[in-house]
């Protein structure tokens, strides 16, 4: 990195930080600091839930996806829109009306408390092992491609919004996201100008996407049919889009705090509301220009020769390693793969000849195999063989001009800041609201429980520093499987709030049983699909999850009624 | 969907035209995606 790209990235961070405890003014109370005093505007809602959704990854990972797979991803967005309308119609109402501060709140008024503190510990575990991984996935891809000290990337990462997070609560989160985003949307867009300006003279930008297209890369929509029946195990097509996404999406916003908190500052139902659905509506489109950008990119390396691995740290290990002869074999066979798609390239950008597309279709797969041996020696070299998440930073640090290379990594650490900092303040708030007040110090004065709260933050951002700081040794398998992390919880506690909305007669102790069965069940389901004894994608996971436990419940509820005593107990 | 007595609806007279509204925008995204994949592929 240049002087330049210094000063960029550092004025940039240093300008969010100052600006997030500018905007650290609330009431020293539990509504000021976690809920903002509930009086944000719509579209300050907006920001807040798009800048907590969109995460450092969704940057990074989004156009290597595009890169390597197509823009298919983008189907996992398709269930947003209809789980936004069933929060607004049923959820948003009901917290709104009980003023709650956390979602977990309304099952003990529905149920009972150990309903309650189950699914606050589901969210708490689950919430807390992400968020650090969120802070240390980003850091691993920025110290590889600029040689920075791991630790403290991990510090930069995890530690510098802390201030204003424990400072400002709610209010300085959503302000410093509204900026954040601002940031990130300008040097998202200039970096897709910068890749179609660099592709060669005679190429514009509907030559690139044809390019793109016709390798396979611009597959939007895909149905998951594969030789006449449909593929449960394909991770992203229609039907799991619409189906799988939509009830992640309804235990995402709808029962996931880091989000609740954000429409739960907004100053009336109808704010809330308008936050949520503008969200579903510009989602997708936003996505869909993340992801057209990693297939910019894939056209222009079709142009200028991609690189046989991303991770160079990674091929600097096999240049130290007995793998050094054959990396340099597949080298060679990628050079001069290149020449020949550099010879068809010109042909087929003058006349868009099938002949010619074929002839490049083929140097396609033949590059692509070479990929996979390098992988593969990557991987035989004790490496982490998977290289998406490094494609589009690689470009940037490689192609980007000065000054925007900086900005580029500016807004790698304001996505990741804009999640965690929504993160901690929700962690904070169900620790306070559903563990401390309930169970360690029942009877708190408004500024005891604001100093809870701060002290709160601060633990668990330091918590996730550290857990970023271990999950780092372990590397890049960790982050995979953290991904799907969600899965495994969200679809139970989805399942807890859609009993409680629409199952009236199911009370705290079928439940609660239901609850406890299903997520052992979800587990199980999960390690016979990593052991291939059933083929399964992750996102299937939640629905099952959410509808297992609602018929389970129901069943129980049937043949094991809770006592008349427990009934009264749990004030119903 | 009813709306409470303090909350005016933007636009629309019920939330209802709102839900609509993303609904249609779901759909014909889908469609101009689906129209956007058979053109490049």
């Amino acid at each position: 990195m240049t002087r330049t790209d210094w000063i960029v990235l550092v004025i940039t961070l240093a300008c969010i930080v100052l600006y997030g405890m500018y905007k650290s003014r609330s009431s020293k109370d539990m509504e000021g600091y976690f809920l903002s005093n509930r009086n944000m505007p719509w579209w300050l809602v907006l920001l807040s839930i798009m800048g907590t959704q969109a995460s450092a990854v969704t940057f990074i990972a989004a156009p290597g996806q595009a890169y390597t797979d197509g823009m298919r991803f983008l189907q996992y967005y398709f269930g947003l829109p209809l789980a936004a309308i069933v929060i607004c119609i049923t959820f948003v109402p009901v917290f709104k009306r009980l003023r709650i501060i956390t979602a977990y709140e309304y099952l003990e008024q529905r149920f009972d408390g150990r309903t309650r503190t189950f699914t606050a510990l589901l969210f708490l575990l689950q919430r807390g092992l992400s968020t650090g991984i969120s802070v240390v996935a980003p850091s691993i891809v920025l110290s590889a491609l600029l040689g920075w000290n791991l630790t403290l990337t991990n510090l930069l990462m995890g530690g510098l919004l802390i201030i204003y997070t424990v400072t400002g609560g709610a209010k300085a989160v959503a302000h410093t996201q509204k900026l954040q985003l601002l940031i990130i949307f300008a040097a998202m867009f200039i970096a897709g100008w910068y890749v179609v300006h660099s592709l060669p003279g005679s190429v514009g930008f509907t030559d690139a996407l044809d390019i793109g297209g016709r390798l396979g890369k611009l597959n939007v929509i895909t149905t998951g049919m594969e030789g006449g029946s449909f593929n449960w195990g394909d991770q992203f097509n229609l039907f799991s889009g619409i189906i799988g996404g939509f009830f992640l999406a309804l235990s995402y916003f709808g029962t996931d705090q880091s989000q609740v908190g954000r429409y739960l500052t907004a100053r009336s139902v109808t704010e809330s509301r308008m936050g949520l659905l503008l969200n579903g509506l510009v989602k997708i489109p936003m996505q869909f220009f993340i992801l057209l950008i990693g297939v910019l990119v894939f056209s222009f390396y079709q142009f200028r020769g991609a690189p046989v691995f991303f991770n160079q740290k990674e091929i600097d290990r096999l240049e130290q390693s007995v793998y050094k002869d054959s990396l340099h074999q597949l080298q060679t066979r990628m050079d001069h793969l290149q020449f020949g798609k550099d010879i068809v390239l010109k042909q087929y950008t003058e006349d868009k000849s099938e002949h010619h597309l074929q002839s490049l279709k083929v140097l396609q797969r033949q590059s692509d195999s070479v990929r996979m041996q390098v992988k593969g020696l990557v991987k035989q070299n004790g490496g982490a063989e998977k290289d998406t998440n490094y494609i589009f930073m690689r470009f940037v640090v490689d192609y980007l001009p000065v000054g925007l290379v900086g900005l580029l990594i500016a807004v790698i650490f304001l996505a990741s800041w804009g999640s965690i900092a929504a993160a901690l303040n929700s962690l904070a708030s169900c620790t306070v609201v559903d563990i401390h007040k309930r169970y360690i110090k029942k009877d708190c004065t408004p500024i005891q429980d604001y100093r809870a709260g701060k002290w709160y933050s601060f633990a668990w951002g330091l918590f996730c520093v550290i857990a970023a700081m271990f999950a780092a040794n372990i590397g890049n398998s960790l982050i995979e499987a953290v991904n799907i992390l969600g899965s495994l919880f969200y679809g139970t506690i989805l399942g807890i709030f859609l009993v409680a909305f629409y199952c009236k007669k199911v009370q705290g102790r079928a439940v609660f049983a239901a609850a406890i069965v299903i997520e052992l069940m979800t587990i199980g389901l999960f390690v016979l699909s990593q052991y291939k004894v059933i083929s399964l994608g992750f996102l299937w996971l939640n629905m099952i999850g959410a509808i297992g436990l609602v018929l389970l419940s129901n069943l129980l509820q049937k043949i094991w009624p809770e006592p008349a005593d427990e009934t009264i107990i749990s004030g119903k | 969907m009813q709306n409470g007595p303090e909350e005016r609806v933007p636009l629309f007279r019920s939330w209802t035209a709102w839900y609509i509204i993303v609904l249609v925008a779901l759909v014909a995204m889908i469609a101009i995606l689906y129209f956007f994949t058979q053109r490049f592929s």
